[in-house]
């Protein structure tokens, strides 16, 4: 992996949410993703900024919905991750696993 | 129908969607809101809100940064898609580029913007110091008022003086409860220094109080107390100008302590004063001393209610009208006067503006200043319009080279920044020129116009720098807004279309719409420069009955030895007038002398007035101008001032005090007191005397100013004058007065050489502050005129050559099919006077309306003079039939076959 495609813990808990959401991703249920199950608040700013980051990374694609079928309904911009992303995203998490492989993490009294 | 949806808060909404990128606006206003639904369902709408809130300032950072890097994603060329602020030195480079590939015309903007800025940042440097900032180191002068009394007298009229005693002071400071202070003061010619080291100086008396009053803090020493200003009799000490310290004393610290000698008096220095200091006046002033050790008219001058020489400035409490300020003071004022005249009595008192005279009016110069600074700003618009033309014409020149790079998907808002850019960068330049002109043309104000104020501070001061730089930001963007809305409103398609060379009807409005007002313009100040000019020659014109410009007043302070009885005192006199008859005698049979003469009394300069009854009348009659006023005057008197003499004779040189009384009257004095009948041998008894028979009539002459009624005027012979004194002498040189001022003061130096004091000044001197203001009006209407002018014409003919130039092909065409040549260039000729026609027409429409408001600075003449404005009509028509005709004339000469090889 080239040095310019890291990516950060936030973008790491993004592209977790979109592989676990699949076809359902965008900005609303992937912070309701994120903030249940990491338990840390995710804004929407922040998530629609790490998504365009990581597309330009190329680790996923956008798709707008057609509008939803109700009046005034809108129109959302799903994400979907890549393979590339897929592979960013195991990197990450093996790299995070080998760094803390045997530590003891218990804070001493 | 279903219920209004429940609204997130429009702030936090509005703020999410500009800080939105453009392309994610939509999806992400839609995501706040349906998370937002979410938690109404969920925790009630006013917990929703205060989420939204939340989530909205979480988001602000991230939603700038995702904005900022979003620029420059998807398909756009790299030219036109970095926004409103990107590759900005890219562009500046850009601009510098086109600037310095034609420098004619880069110097030409500037010069022209620089001209216009820096008249109107002049203007706003002598407006700031007359009006709006008041004197140096006075504090809040907007609370500060000078006391006017207004009196209603049957004799000399209404009028309204400055000018109170002592008393008024202290009944105003003691009584007055509208005012948190008072003090008084008053500026008189006096004498530094003795013998011929005497030196004349502005010697300003104050109270103690006046200081404190003003906010005012010494630069060394400290300003006189209350215990050294004490009435009647205050200890002579004295505060130095700054200025006059450095000059007089190399600005050396001990100056403090030294001795001076004021008007006679040893004063002790014991501060100095901040420097450009000059009390509530704009007035130099060299030393100020206590009022209570100044001269004073009367020897009971703390309480007299007769004599008037001081002004009083008040400083208001806060928060009063000036009819309760006016009011409390006239209360104040009326229980306090304890004087005898009724007219007095019910005198109204007010409080005015301390930048007026002491007639309680502006100032006649604040008046043209006000003028001056609006002819500037027009100076400025014409300015700006004309290059606003220019930078069309370029922008139009580069049309295809700009429909080529929207076509190529240029931003439109970015195109506009380039050319904004442009005007910014062209008139910055214009500002530094600016900055030059500023500096000259405030120092040519100061110097020529506006001598008599003290201005102390450089003309650029930071106030002007900074009017300067706002104006040439304004100009900046001004003079590129045509050029941008053209632009903006550009119709790509057809512009390819045309091609190079196609014109559009709607620049060529804009620009004759810009010319059309930079000839009005023109116009109205042209009008008003012809107006001045005209009020100044008929200022000039006017016969004073004397000649001024003639003649040099010698003054000379002879020792005296301060007789104490009534036989002491007249040999006194006797000794002064051996004295002034010898200097006469020495200094006539000067070869460069035609006339001289002494004088008690002359035009001005002194004026008395002494109880004069006629046989055979009552009382008087009375003139417009008051009098009748007396001079006693010596032979030659009135081939030395240049007065006429009408009937009978003037003086012989063996007429004196022991002579038969004789006297010689001024015409209005003839005509009223002997209607239809000759007045020579009639008699006239002067201050209780028998008949003085009056031997000549001469023609009126002013006594002090260049506007004044006709009075009744009448001289006697040099030494019979009795109860009045203070003599001149009165010099004519053969040739220009002023080149003789040196050489006459050298020899009445040389001739006087035991005089404590001696002056020579031209009678012209007294009377130049008087047409001051139309000069000041003729050459700056004039300047501006000509500025203007000349601008309006430079734009004229770019506007027409350019508008030619677009039709080239056109005529071109016309020419091949036959046309004739001289009925293209006529064609030309007519389109550029017809708008010249019509900027004029629209000219004098606007100077008729203004003339009303401008008629109070003419001088006998109407604001409406048609010969100002047939002149007027008549150059702006040949300098545009001028500014016309070569471009007329290339249009005539132009070749078609070039033309339609071409296209």
């Amino acid at each position: 992996m080239a040095k310019g495609d890291f990516i950060g813990e936030f973008e790491v808990f993004v592209l977790a949410a979109l592989r676990r959401l699949e076809d359902d991703a965008y900005a609303v249920t992937i912070k309701r993703d994120i903030e249940q199950r990491a338990r840390r608040p995710a804004s929407l700013g922040a998530i629609h900024a790490a998504l365009n980051r990581l597309a330009d990374k190329g680790f996923l694609v956008f798709r707008i919905s057609d509008p939803l079928p109700v009046r005034g309904g809108r129109s959302r911009k799903y994400s979907r991750i890549t393979p590339a992303g897929v592979r960013a995203l195991r990197q990450s998490t093996t790299s995070l696993a080998r760094m803390i492989e045997g530590l003891e993490l218990r804070v001493p009294r | 129908m279903s219920e209004p949806r429940p609204a997130p808060p429009r702030l936090a909404e509005f703020l999410v969607r500009i800080l939105s990128a453009p392309d994610d606006r939509a999806f992400i206003i839609d995501d706040f809101r349906e998370a937002f639904d979410e938690r109404v369902a969920h925790i009630g709408l006013g917990a929703a809100r205060s989420w939204y809130w939340g989530e909205t300032v979480q988001s602000l950072g991230a939603l700038m940064t995702n904005r900022w890097q979003t620029r420059g994603r998807g398909g756009q060329p790299r030219w036109g898609s970095v926004g409103l602020f990107g590759d900005f030195f890219g562009d500046v480079k850009y601009v510098l580029r086109s600037a310095g590939r034609s420098p004619a015309l880069a110097i030409a903007i500037a010069l022209t913007l620089g001209l216009g800025i820096g008249a109107a940042a002049t203007m706003y440097g002598v407006v700031d110091r007359l009006l709006l900032r008041g004197p140096e180191h006075v504090v809040d002068a907007g609370s500060l008022r000078r006391v006017y009394a207004r009196v209603r007298s049957k004799a000399s009229g209404d009028f309204t003086t400055s000018f109170l005693g002592y008393a008024s002071y202290t009944a105003l400071r003691d009584h007055a409860r509208s005012v948190s202070g008072a003090g008084a003061y008053n500026v008189m010619q006096g004498r530094i220094g003795r013998g011929v080291d005497g030196v004349t100086a502005q010697i300003g008396s104050a109270t103690a109080d006046f200081f404190e009053l003003l906010g005012v803090r010494p630069a060394l020493g400290h300003f006189f107390t209350a215990a050294e200003d004490s009435p009647p009799d205050g200890q002579r000490v004295a505060v130095l100008d700054y200025g006059y310290w450095q000059r007089e004393f190399g600005a050396d610290r001990s100056t403090i302590g030294r001795t001076l000698i004021v008007n006679d008096q040893a004063f002790t220095v014991i501060g100095i004063a901040p420097p450009n200091f000059t009390g509530a006046e704009l007035r130099r002033v060299d030393l100020w001393i206590p009022m209570s050790a100044g001269s004073h008219p009367t020897t009971d001058w703390p309480t007299t209610w007769r004599a008037q020489w001081l002004n009083i400035v008040v400083r208001l409490k806060p928060g009063l009208t000036q009819q309760q300020v006016d009011d409390d003071l006239t209360a104040a004022f009326r229980a306090s006067y304890g004087g005898t005249e009724q007219e007095w009595k019910v005198a109204s008192i007010s409080g005015r503006s301390i930048a007026y005279t002491s007639a309680g009016k502006e100032r006649p110069e604040a008046a043209i200043a006000r003028w001056l600074t609006a002819v500037a700003l027009i100076v400025l618009v014409i300015a700006a319009a004309n290059v606003a033309n220019l930078l069309l014409a370029r922008a139009w020149r580069r049309h295809y080279e700009i429909s080529v790079r929207l076509a190529l998907g240029v931003s439109r808002l970015r195109l506009a920044r380039l050319l904004a850019l442009e005007g910014i960068a062209y008139a910055t330049l214009g500002g530094v020129v600016s900055i030059a002109v500023a500096y000259a043309g405030g120092e040519t104000m100061h110097r020529l116009f506006l001598s008599n104020i003290a201005w102390g501070t450089s003309p650029v001061s930071g106030r002007v720098l900074f009017v300067a730089v706002v104006l040439t930001a304004l100009v900046g963007v001004v003079v590129s807004l045509a050029p941008i809305l053209q632009t903006l409103g550009m119709d790509v398609a057809s512009s390819l279309r045309r091609g190079s060379n196609g014109a559009t009807t709607r620049t060529s409005r804009a620009r004759h719409g810009l010319l059309m007002i930079q000839t009005a313009f023109s116009t109205t100040l042209l009008i008003g420069a012809g107006l001045f000019v005209r009020s100044l020659a008929n200022v000039r014109a006017v016969d004073l009955g004397v000649e001024p410009d003639r003649v040099l007043v010698a003054a000379v302070d002879w020792p005296t030895m301060a007789p104490t009885t009534r036989a002491g005192r007249a040999l006194q006199r006797v000794r002064d007038a051996a004295a002034w008859r010898e200097l006469r005698e020495r200094i006539v049979h000067d070869p460069g002398v035609a006339h001289a003469t002494l004088a008690v009394g002359s035009p001005f300069g002194n004026g008395f007035g002494v109880d004069v009854k006629v046989p055979g009348r009552d009382t008087l009659p009375a003139a417009p101008g008051g009098g009748p006023y007396i001079s006693a005057v010596g032979v030659d008197y009135f081939s030395t001032t240049g007065t006429q003499l009408v009937r009978g004779r003037a003086f012989t040189a063996s007429e004196g005090p022991e002579s038969p009384r004789v006297a010689v009257v001024n015409e209005t004095m003839a005509s009223l007191l002997w209607p239809g009948e000759n007045p020579l041998g009639k008699c006239i008894m002067i201050d209780g005397d028998d008949c003085s028979a009056v031997v000549g009539v001469v023609r009126d002459a002013r006594r002090y100013s260049i506007q004044e009624p006709a009075s009744m005027q009448y001289y006697i012979p040099f030494g019979q004058e009795k109860s009045f004194g203070g003599t001149v002498l009165l010099v004519r040189p053969t040739g220009d007065a002023r080149a003789f001022q040196a050489t006459l003061r050298r020899d009445v130096a040389a001739a006087a050489r035991n005089a404590n004091y001696i002056s020579v000044t031209s009678m012209q001197d007294r009377v130049d502050p008087q047409i001051r203001p139309w000069r000041l009006g003729a050459a700056m209407f004039g300047l501006f005129g000509a500025v203007a002018l000349g601008i309006a014409a430079v734009g004229l003919y770019s506007g027409i050559a350019f508008v030619t130039a677009q039709r080239t092909h056109e005529f071109g065409v016309r020419l091949a099919v036959g046309s004739d040549a001289t009925r293209l260039m006529r064609e030309v000729l007519y389109g550029g006077l017809r708008t010249a026609a019509f900027g004029l027409l629209l000219g004098i429409l606007v100077s008729l309306a203004a003339g009303r408001r401008i008629a109070p600075l003419l001088f006998d003449v109407s604001a409406h003079d048609p010969g100002v404005f047939v002149v007027v009509a008549a150059t702006l028509l040949v300098v545009s039939g001028l500014a016309s005709l070569i471009p007329a004339w290339r249009a005539s000469r132009t070749d078609p076959l070039i033309v339609l090889r071409s296209s």
